[in-house]
């Protein structure tokens, strides 16, 4: 039934979307634009892992990097395309997904954040030293722009479509995941991982699917990001950068299923715009990031829900006392 | 159906259950009773794959449980509630039963993400049993709230619900009736009598006596982690050991 009600939004929505380079849109917006839909993939996994089964990760910023760099060697050594950079890209983040997810998902909370800034910075000291074949701190440019099927994506309009599509295939996949039956066991773990296992659900194999598909997440938008951007460099794959993915995350709305989305078109506007700012840009920033969250806590779209409910309950409450009301009367 | 021999269960220098045994055959309604600390609640764990036992044997249906984990065992069909509830609080009443339903026959992962024709077919048939299962424990009306909003007799039937949600043969109820009031216990005393007309074979562990002697086939009494006494009601009532060791010279 959810899927009847949702197709015509997802269809509607990506019709406006992919009307704005036809309105004029300047190469600026279009790559803010692609940027807000990378950071929607990493965010829809890093929801997966976090919102959805509870586990933290501070070091998604590693496997966003690790797709950047996979992809960029993929084709600019290798000589292969994009889209087999890409492949690439999600399977060796995947891959390392669950290296790392398999000894790391035994811990919990404060534990798991600390270990995942260790893989983090492991990743960020092996970019950084290993130059000859990542650039070194300088990183890599004149990175070749995306190319599908032969046909090379070289105008910011271009790029915007591919970005485009892919975060609407990300998108799919991530909705036919948390609204079947089987995302649901994500939850279920997250809120009770005893009365999970009495359900018959494997609880570490649970988080390890959600870990797996979270870096397969960040691993492809990091693709997308090194083609998109055409330089790339570890500078922007540190810990700052995990720390954002999980604002965006927070900031949409945890655990729900548009927050990731939301979340990143507010957060990569907000850091475009206040870069205006220049010294003042981070004050603000952080600034609003208190607001949003003291009057917002369970974000923004998960405060929606909330308000929608009551809403709901309020009407449905007034239409039931005047039939009371008649009745006693 | 299931077998429990001689289990022993210690925690560093205190033994929780020593040498515990006792059968259950299919459609019987067994009840361990014992006061508190006297490790029934470890004999389920033990029996769930929670806790590993130090000794003995518990067998299912010709299985042995004592290495396996507690998601093996609730896919050989033993389904449990917890003493303390456990319900999935931020999900609705309906998404706790479809965690349920995939327990015997879990969906692969690809189907879900292409969303499959069979994907789309199961979660249709389940939704129907999610719906007569509801309804049976009284919560039809309640499928599309949030668990957590549920009165506590109310989340006691909803993890009742679920577990049988998971197509168990063997239910284990951990004080099905624990703070609630008498007309919520009558509700679970129609419940349980209603799954035992099913043939749905229950242990049960419960405080409450009116209720253990009205729905019990058998009655299993523990002591101190010790097997002290076994029978039918009748005959528990009138046993001296178990008066002194937990009914009191009250029980009659």
């Amino acid at each position: 039934m959810i899927w009847k009600r949702a197709w015509p939004w997802f269809v509607a929505c990506l019709a406006a979307l992919a009307v704005v380079p036809t309105f004029g849109a300047n190469p600026y917006t279009l790559h803010v634009l692609s940027l807000v839909g990378i950071y929607a993939i990493v965010a829809m996994g890093l929801n997966l892992v976090f919102g959805y089964a509870g586990q933290i990760s501070l070091g998604h910023a590693a496997y966003f990097a690790i797709g950047a760099y996979t992809s960029t060697l993929v084709t600019m050594h290798l000589g292969l395309s994009f889209v087999f950079g890409m492949g690439c890209a999600i399977l060796v983040a995947a891959a390392l997904g669950a290296l790392v997810g398999i000894p790391s998902l035994k811990l919990e909370g404060s534990y798991l954040a600390m270990a995942t800034i260790g893989f983090g910075e492991i990743v960020k000291m092996l970019l950084v030293n290993a130059d000859s074949v990542t650039g070194g701190p300088a990183g890599i440019s004149r990175i070749p722009p995306p190319d599908v099927l032969g046909w090379v994506l070289s105008s910011p309009a271009q790029r915007f479509y591919l970005v485009l599509v892919v975060t609407a295939a990300a998108f799919v996949l991530y909705f036919n995941l948390v609204r079947s039956h089987y995302g649901s066991r994500f939850v279920a773990v997250r809120d009770s991982a005893k009365a999970a296992a009495a359900m018959g659900i494997d609880v570490r194999q649970t988080k390890i699917h959600a870990f797996v598909f979270s870096t397969a997440f960040a691993g492809c938008a990091g693709s997308l990001y090194a083609h998109v951007n055409r330089y790339i460099a570890p500078d922007a794959f540190g810990l700052g950068e995990s720390i954002n993915f999980l604002i965006i995350v927070v900031v949409g709305g945890m655990g729900t299923l548009l927050g990731p989305i939301v979340g990143a078109a507010i957060i990569v506007y907000l850091r475009e715009t206040l870069l205006a700012l220049k010294d003042y840009n981070m004050l603000i920033y952080g600034l609003m990031l208190m607001i949003l969250m003291v009057f917002m806590s369970r974000g923004l779209v998960g405060t929606a829900q909330v308000v929608l409910r009551r809403w709901r309950a309020r009407s449905a409450a007034r239409r039931e006392l005047p039939v009371k009301r008649s009745a006693e009367g | 159906m299931l077998l429990v021999e001689g289990v022993d269960k210690r925690f560093a220098g205190l033994t929780a259950v020593a040498g515990v045994g006792f059968a259950v055959a299919r459609g019987e309604v067994v009840s361990i009773i014992g006061p508190n600390g006297a490790g029934k609640t470890s004999v389920f764990n033990m029996i769930t794959g929670f806790y590993a036992a130090d000794a003995g044997s518990i067998r299912f249906q010709d299985t042995e449980l004592r290495h396996l984990a507690p998601h093996e065992i609730a896919r050989l069909g033993i389904a449990r509630t917890f003493q303390n509830l456990e319900v999935f609080g931020d999900m609705s009443v309906r998404g706790n039963m479809e965690v349920a339903c995939q327990c015997r026959s879990p969906v692969g992962l690809w189907q879900v993400l292409g969303r499959t024709r069979g994907v789309c077919r199961r979660e249709g048939e389940e939704a129907a049993r999610i719906a007569e299962l509801i309804t049976t424990v009284g919560l039809g009306h309640k499928l599309d709230l949030q668990a957590s909003q549920l009165s506590y007799g109310e989340q006691r039937r909803l993890e009742i619900a679920r577990a049988l949600a998971t197509g168990a043969t063997l239910l284990l109820l951990d004080e099905p009736t624990a703070g609630m009031s008498p007309t919520e216990v009558e509700d679970i005393l129609a419940l349980i009598g209603l799954l035992h007309q099913r043939g749905v074979t229950i242990v049960m562990i419960e405080h409450n006596m009116g209720l253990v002697m009205r729905v019990s086939d058998r009655v299993v009494v523990l002591d101190h982690g010790v097997k002290i006494a076994e029978g039918s009601p009748a005959a528990i009532q009138g046993d001296p050991r178990v008066r002194e060791a937990y009914l009191g010279e009250g029980m009659e």
